[in-house]
């Protein structure tokens, strides 16, 4: 798993294979809402990437920013394996 | 086979023998659960381990024993932190129990659920997984002042006052705002996100939890 210093570790490969084996199980409301929360979350990401006066950790922003499609990946995959669409 | 009639089987390992009898021993008590030596631990349906706390050595461990066996595993810890309940969930941990508050009953009740889940993962650690993922979200949203629903405390505000049936001019009063500040932030909520109209807006913010 991913470390970034002492921040909130990575897990969105974890996710993933988690979801791929059946073991993260959401129904599709749950997983629909956390995949919108998620998408929301990069779109906000990448405006204040883009913002000229964001004074923050740019590099911790970018690792999330790669991170996160992953999240959004798992809870499309946990939602397959619940619910066929 | 109904699993509330069949015998369950468990192997236990803990840091030291008289820790390994004492669980074996509270388990081997409960009805329907049967307890086999660790070296017959490819035989069970689910593993105990128990572990002071979760050292890199003892996750090196527990992976290995997840991909030899992909037995459900039963942690009891003194202590775990939050960002150790990951690594333990993909090493198959179905279950994490303090040491201090375990029972019989409770590590039956664990091992019971374990063997029935198919590996799905519970609801406690599921929630704690998709606390994980809301922490990180904090960390992009925050600078911005919003929370995962993409509304700030301001806008949450007048929502809130928007669902108990107020009007601009009764949500300007209250929030001492102008009629055009109110009106201004409503129209930034349904234009950002894409909201018909303030009932859908209120929708939202109830869907979303927020109000």
């Amino acid at each position: 798993m991913p470390v970034s210093q002492d921040q909130e570790l990575f897990a969105g490969d974890v996710l993933l294979s988690l979801a791929q084996n059946g073991r993260l199980v959401l129904d599709a409301d749950e997983a629909e809402a956390r995949v919108a929360e998620l998408r929301r979350t990069l779109a906000y990401g990448y405006a204040l990437l883009a913002d000229p006066d964001y004074t923050g950790p740019e590099g911790r922003l970018r690792e999330l920013l790669d991170e996160l499609p992953k999240y959004v990946e798992a809870f499309q995959q946990a939602t397959k394996s619940f619910t066929p669409r | 086979m109904d699993t509330e009639t069949r015998q369950i089987t468990v192997a236990v390992h803990a840091p030291d023998p008289i820790t390994t009898a004492g669980l074996a021993s509270q388990l081997g008590t409960q009805q329907g659960i049967d307890i086999r030596d660790w070296e017959r631990r490819a035989e069970t349906d689910v593993l105990v381990f128990a572990a002071e706390c979760l050292t890199p050595e003892i996750v090196l461990w527990l992976r290995r024993l997840a991909a030899e066996d992909g037995k459900p595993v039963v942690l009891v810890v003194s202590q775990i932190s939050e960002a150790e309940l990951v690594p333990a969930i993909e090493c198959r941990v179905v279950a994490v129990l303090p040491r201090s508050a375990t029972t019989g009953e409770r590590l039956a009740h664990a091992v019971r659920a374990a063997a029935t889940g198919g590996g799905v993962l519970p609801p406690s650690l599921l929630g704690e997984l998709l606390k994980h993922v809301e922490r990180l979200q904090r960390e992009v949203l925050d600078p911005m002042g919003v929370n995962t629903a993409g509304l700030t405390t301001r806008e949450i505000d007048v929502l809130r006052l928007m669902a108990e049936g107020k009007d601009t001019v009764e949500i300007a009063g209250e929030l001492s705002y102008s009629e055009r500040s109110v009106k201004h932030i409503i129209q930034g909520i349904t234009g950002r996100l894409k909201l018909k109209n303030r009932p859908h807006a209120v929708a939202y913010a109830v869907r979303a939890g927020v109000i």
